[in-house]
C-alpha cells in the first residue's frame, strides 16, 4: 500500500491542511488500519462485516472532526470523500477504488461514483441555485436525497400555480420506498392539484403509488369521492361536496378555475349548443356572475349566445372534431410511403 | 475477457460456505463433482467467449445449456463455480457469467433459499459493476443480454413477494433479512438499471440512428468493428427492465416514459429476442390500459398476439416456450377486458378475433352486462393477466408479523375496479346509440329509466371515458359510436368501418407477382 493514498484519505476526513486531527486521539497509523481491516473484509467477500466497519468508522470519523457534520444521515460523506480521493488515483490503484466504489452501491443502495451522473446529488447542496428541481429528477429519478427538494417543490407548484406530474410522482414513488418518510399534507396537496389537471388521469396514477391504508385517511377519502363526481360528470354533486371540503381544496390556488376548466372541456366535447342551466350547473355559476362570464367568453373564446326555443338561452360552443365530427381528418385512405416502396421493384 | 480486470488476491469463496461444506450425502448431490460434459461444456463455452463467436455461444447457451440441464441436473443445481473455474483460467468475468446462469437455473428448477437470493443479487452487482465498468470486451448473444435483464427483474421480484410473506418466516430468516438489508434493495435495482441505460450512451445512439450517423438496429446491436455489443445491448434491454419494473410498483407513467426512446411501431433489437419483444409489448400495452388509452392498447396487443399465432410453431422447443404461451393467454385476457371497455373490433385482425371469440367470447358477453357477475369477470381476467405487482418497501419487523404480500396486487385491482364501475353505465348508452341517428333527450332518458339531467350527466361521463389523454398532452378519441348535443338532441355519428383497402391491394399485387414468377419458372416441355 501506498502511503501517499492515506494521506490524502486523511485530510479528507480531518480537513485539508491537518496533518493531525483536532479532537480524540485518532492518528494516521489509526486510519491506515481502519482502512486496511475494512479493504480486507471487502476482499473476503464479508459484505456485512465489511459494511459495519465502514459505518462505525465514518461514525467515528464524523465525531473525531469537528468539521463533520453530525448525525447518522452523515454517515456516507467521509466515505465519498474517500472514494473521491481514490478516485483521483485511479490509474494507478484502479480495482481498489472500483470495489469500494462497487461496495458503496451496495451498501447505500445508490451508485456514489463520482463521474456517474448519480453522484452529482451532492452539488446541489453546494450550490442550491445551479439545478432546477425538474433536472434534479431527470438525472437522479431514483435518488432519496432529492424527496425534501420535492417536497418544497409541491409547496411552490402550489403558491406559484404550476404543475409538474413527473416531479410529483418521483416524489410518491421515494414515499413508496420509503413510507416512514411519507407526508400526508404532501401527498394531500399532490392530490389536488392533480385534480386540477382532469381531464388528464393524473389522479389515477397518482392513486396506484399511495398505499390502501393511507388512502383510507378522511381526507384522501373526500378527495377519492371529488374525483369519482369529475370521473362521472355528476358536477352538481362536485360543487356541494367541494363546499363542504374547503379546508382541503382553497389551500390550493386556482382550484376553482381549473375545475372549471375542466367542465368546459367536457361540455365541448359533448354539446354543439349547451342549454344555460347546463352550463351554471357545471361550472357553478349563476344570475349575474354567470352573465359576466359569458360575456367574457364571447369576446376571448368565440362563444355565441342564441335564444333557444322560448326557454331560455342557448349557447354555442366553439367548433372542434369531437362536437362536429365532419371535422375530423381522415387518415384511413392515405397509405405510408414505406408500404408503397414494397411495390416498386414490380412496378419498376 | 477482462484482462485488466484485477482479480482478487485471496482465493475467493463463490458459494454459501455452509454449502460447500455439507456433506454430500445431506444434499443428495455433491456441489463440487464437475461431470466431464460439464468440464466440456465450460472449456468450450469459455473458448467461444474469447474467441467471440457468437455464433457458437449461443448455441451453447440457448441448447447445450438446456440439454445439459434436462439430462443431469433436473432437480439439482450445476456444480458450483469453484469446482468449474480451474477449466477456465479462474478468468473472473467467465465465473461470474457462470454463476448467473447457475442461480438461473436454480430459481428456475428449484426454490431459491434466502441466502442464495443474497448470493446472486450480489453477484449481479459484481457482473453490472464490471460491465460498468467498461472492462470487458465481449460480444454476447442479444438473447443472453436480454435473459440477464431478464432475470435480474424477475429475481427482484421474487425477492419481494418472498419478503412480503412474513408470516411464516424463522428466526433465523429474519435475522438475515436485517442483515443484508440491501439486498435487491429497490434502489439498488434501479439505479442499476438507470446505471446501464446512462453508460451504454443507448438513447443517444438511438438518436444518431435516425440521422444516419450511427448504426445499431440494423446490426442488432452487434459490433463488427471489434468491439463490444455488451453494454450498449444491457442498456438497450434495461429500459424494457425500468418499464417492467415500474408497471410492477404501479407507476405506469414514468414506465412508459422509460420506453420512449425505443420506437416500437418499428421493429428493434427488442423484437430479435422473442421473450423481449413479449415482455415489452404486454407492459406497454398494461400501462395504457391503466392509462385509459384503450385503442393503443389494442392495437399493439393485436399486432403481437398475430404475431405469436405466425411463430409459435418456431419456438416449440425452446426453453422460453411455455412462457411465451403463458404471456398469450394473458394478453388475449387484456384485449378481452380492452374491447369490453372499448368495442372496437375493427382493430382486431380476423385471426386474433376468432382466438378471442374462442377463448373469452362468451365471458366477453356477460362483461357488457354491467351486473355483479361481470364485475366478478373484470376481477377473474385482470387477476389472470396482470403483473405480479410487488410492494418494494422493508418490511416491519414486529410482531405480529403480517404478510404483505397481496398489498400492492389488490390495491391496483380495486382501482382497476373502480374504473370499470364508473363507466358501468356507458355500454347501456352504446346500444341505444347504434340504433338511433338522431334521438332526443327525454326519449332516450326514457328508455334508459333515468331522469333528464342523469342522462345528461352519463352522455359526458362517455365523451368524457371515451376521449384520452395521450402522452403529448392531445385528446385522442376512442370512441366507435360518437355523436353531439344540440340543445336537446342527440345526433349520433357511427365511426363508419374505413376498410384499409389500399393496403389490401399492395399485398395482392405482391402475391400476384409471386405467382406469376413461380409460373414463369414452369418449363413446359
Amino acid at each position: 500500500m501506498n502511503f501517499q493514498i492515506w494521506n490524502v484519505i486523511y485530510s479528507k476526513l480531518f480537513g485539508p491542511n491537518q496533518t493531525e486531527p483536532t479532537g480524540g486521539n485518532a492518528d494516521q497509523a489509526d486510519v491506515v488500519r481502519v482502512c486496511t481491516t475494512s479493504m480486507r473484509f471487502k476482499r473476503r467477500k464479508h459484505p456485512v462485516l465489511f459494511q459495519t466497519h465502514v459505518t462505525t468508522w465514518a461514525k467515528f470519523s464524523s465525531a473525531q472532526s469537528p468539521k463533520a457534520p453530525a448525525g447518522p444521515q452523515d454517515v456516507s460523506s467521509p466515505v465519498v470523500g474517500i472514494i473521491e480521493a481514490l478516485d483521483l488515483r485511479r490509474d494507478w490503484i484502479p480495482s481498489l477504488s472500483l470495489s469500494l466504489i462497487c461496495c458503496e452501491c451496495r451498501v447505500f443502495g445508490k451508485c456514489f461514483h463520482p463521474k456517474s451522473k448519480m453522484g452529482r446529488e451532492r452539488e446541489p447542496q453546494k450550490q442550491p441555485l445551479s439545478f432546477t428541481v425538474e433536472q434534479l429528477v431527470a438525472v437522479n429519478p431514483y435518488n432519496p436525497d432529492i424527496l425534501p427538494d420535492l417536497e418544497n417543490y409541491v409547496n411552490e407548484q402550489v403558491s406559484s400555480q404550476t404543475y409538474s406530474l413527473d416531479a410529483n410522482l418521483c416524489l410518491l414513488r421515494l414515499y413508496q420506498f420509503e413510507p416512514e418518510r411519507m407526508s400526508t399534507q404532501i401527498v394531500a396537496r399532490i392530490l389536488v392539484k392533480a385534480l386540477m389537471a382532469m381531464p388528464a388521469p393524473d389522479f389515477s396514477l397518482c392513486l396506484f403509488l399511495i398505499p390502501e391504508r393511507v388512502q383510507m385517511e378522511e381526507q384522501f377519502k373526500t378527495l377519492i369521492v371529488l374525483s369519482h363526481y369529475l370521473e362521472t360528470a355528476r358536477f352538481r354533486q362536485f360543487w356541494d361536496e367541494a363546499a363542504k371540503s374547503r379546508h382541503i381544496v382553497e389551500v390550493v390556488p386556482g382550484f376553482e378555475q381549473a375545475i372549471q376548466a375542466y367542465a368546459i372541456h367536457v361540455l365541448s366535447l359533448t354539446y354543439q349548443k349547451v342549454p344555460r342551466p347546463a352550463l351554471a350547473e357545471a361550472i357553478n355559476i349563476e344570475g349575474l356572475s354567470l352573465d359576466k362570464f359569458l360575456e367574457h367568453q364571447v369576446a376571448t373564446s368565440g362563444w355565441i349566445l342564441e335564444k333557444g326555443h322560448g326557454r331560455g338561452q342557448l349557447i354555442v360552443l366553439p367548433r372542434n372534431e369531437f362536437n362536429h365530427p365532419e371535422l375530423k381528418k381522415n387518415t384511413a385512405d392515405s397509405i405510408p410511403l414505406e408500404h408503397i416502396t414494397r411495390i416498386f421493384p414490380i412496378l419498376g | 475477457m477482462a484482462a485488466s480486470f484485477d482479480y482478487e488476491d485471496t482465493p475467493t469463496t463463490y458459494d454459501d460456505q455452509a454449502l460447500a461444506n455439507r456433506n454430500p450425502q445431506d444434499l443428495g448431490y455433491d456441489p463440487n463433482f464437475v461431470p466431464d460434459s460439464v468440464k466440456s461444456f465450460v472449456v468450450h463455452l469459455y473458448r467461444h467467449i474469447r474467441e467471440k463467436n457468437v455464433y457458437e455461444i449461443h448455441q451453447m447457451y440457448e441448447t447445450s445449456f438446456q440439454t445439459l440441464s434436462d439430462r443431469m441436473f433436473k432437480d439439482s443445481p450445476w456444480p458450483s463455480v469453484d469446482a468449474v473455474a480451474q477449466y477456465v483460467d479462474n478468468d473472473h468475468v467467465f465465473c461470474l457469467l457462470y454463476r448467473e446462469m447457475w442461480f438461473r437455473h436454480l430459481y428456475a428448477r428449484l426454490s431459491p433459499t434466502l441466502r442464495q437470493r443474497i448470493d446472486s443479487w450480489d453477484n449481479y452487482c459484481s457482473l453490472f459493476q464490471v460491465v460498468l465498468h467498461g472492462v470487458v470486451n465481449m460480444q454476447l448473444p442479444n438473447q443472453w443480454l436480454w435473459d440477464m435483464v431478464d432475470e435480474f427483474v424477475y429475481q427482484f421480484q421474487s425477492f419481494c413477494q418472498y419478503r412480503a410473506k412474513m408470516k411464516n418466516k424463522t428466526e433465523q430468516e429474519i435475522a438475515l433479512l436485517r442483515q443484508f438489508d440491501q439486498a435487491w434493495n429497490v434502489y439498488g435495482v434501479l439505479n442499476f438499471l438507470q446505471a446501464l441505460v446512462e453508460k451504454s450512451m443507448i438513447i443517444h445512439i438511438l438518436e444518431q440512428e435516425k440521422e444516419g450517423l450511427e448504426q445499431f438496429t440494423s446490426t442488432d446491436g452487434y459490433d463488427y468493428d471489434g468491439g463490444s455489443n455488451v453494454l450498449k445491448v444491457l442498456g438497450y434491454f434495461s429500459m424494457v427492465g425500468l418499464l417492467r419494473v415500474h408497471c410492477l410498483l404501479g407507476d405506469y407513467h414514468t414506465g412508459l416514459k422509460c420506453l420512449l426512446p425505443i420506437d416500437i411501431t418499428q421493429q428493434g433489437v427488442y423484437t430479435s429476442v422473442i421473450g423481449s419483444h413479449i415482455t415489452t409489448i404486454y407492459h406497454y400495452g398494461f400501462a395504457n390500459l391503466m392509462l385509459r388509452r384503450y385503442v393503443e392498447a389494442i392495437r399493439e396487443f393485436n399486432k403481437i398476439l398475430l404475431y405469436i399465432y405466425k411463430t409459435k410453431q418456431y419456438h416449440q422447443k425452446s426453453p422460453q416456450y411455455e412462457q411465451i404461451l403463458k404471456k398469450n393467454e394473458q394478453m388475449y385476457a387484456l384485449l378481452a377486458i380492452c374491447l369490453s371497455l372499448c368495442p372496437q373490433v375493427k382493430l382486431v385482425e380476423e385471426t386474433v378475433n376468432s382466438q378471442l371469440r374462442e377463448k373469452y367470447g362468451e365471458k366477453m358477453i356477460r362483461m357488457q352486462r354491467y351486473d355483479d357477475e361481470a364485475f366478478a369477470l373484470y376481477d377473474e381476467l385482470f387477476s389472470y393477466a396482470c403483473p405480479k405487482f410487488i410492494t418494494p418497501s422493508a418490511p416491519s419487523y414486529e410482531e405480529p408479523l403480517v404478510n404483505y404480500n397481496q398489498d400492492a396486487y389488490r390495491l391496483q385491482l380495486k382501482l382497476f375496479l373502480y374504473e370499470v364501475k364508473q363507466q358501468q353505465l356507458l355500454s347501456g348508452v352504446r346500444t341505444f346509440l347504434k340504433v338511433y341517428s338522431t334521438i332526443s333527450l327525454g326519449k332516450l332518458a326514457t328508455y334508459m329509466e333515468v331522469d333528464e339531467p342523469t342522462l345528461r350527466t352519463i352522455l359526458m361521463t362517455y365523451k368524457h371515458k371515451t376521449h384520452a389523454v395521450d402522452k403529448d398532452g392531445k385528446i385522442i378519441s376512442n370512441a366507435d359510436v360518437d355523436f353531439y348535443i344540440d340543445d336537446d338532441m342527440v345526433h349520433v355519428v357511427e365511426s363508419k368501418s374505413t376498410k384499409r383497402y389500399g393496403d389490401y391491394f399492395l399485398r395482392q399485387i405482391v402475391k400476384l407477382e409471386g405467382v406469376m414468377n413461380d409460373m414463369d419458372r414452369i418449363k413446359l416441355d
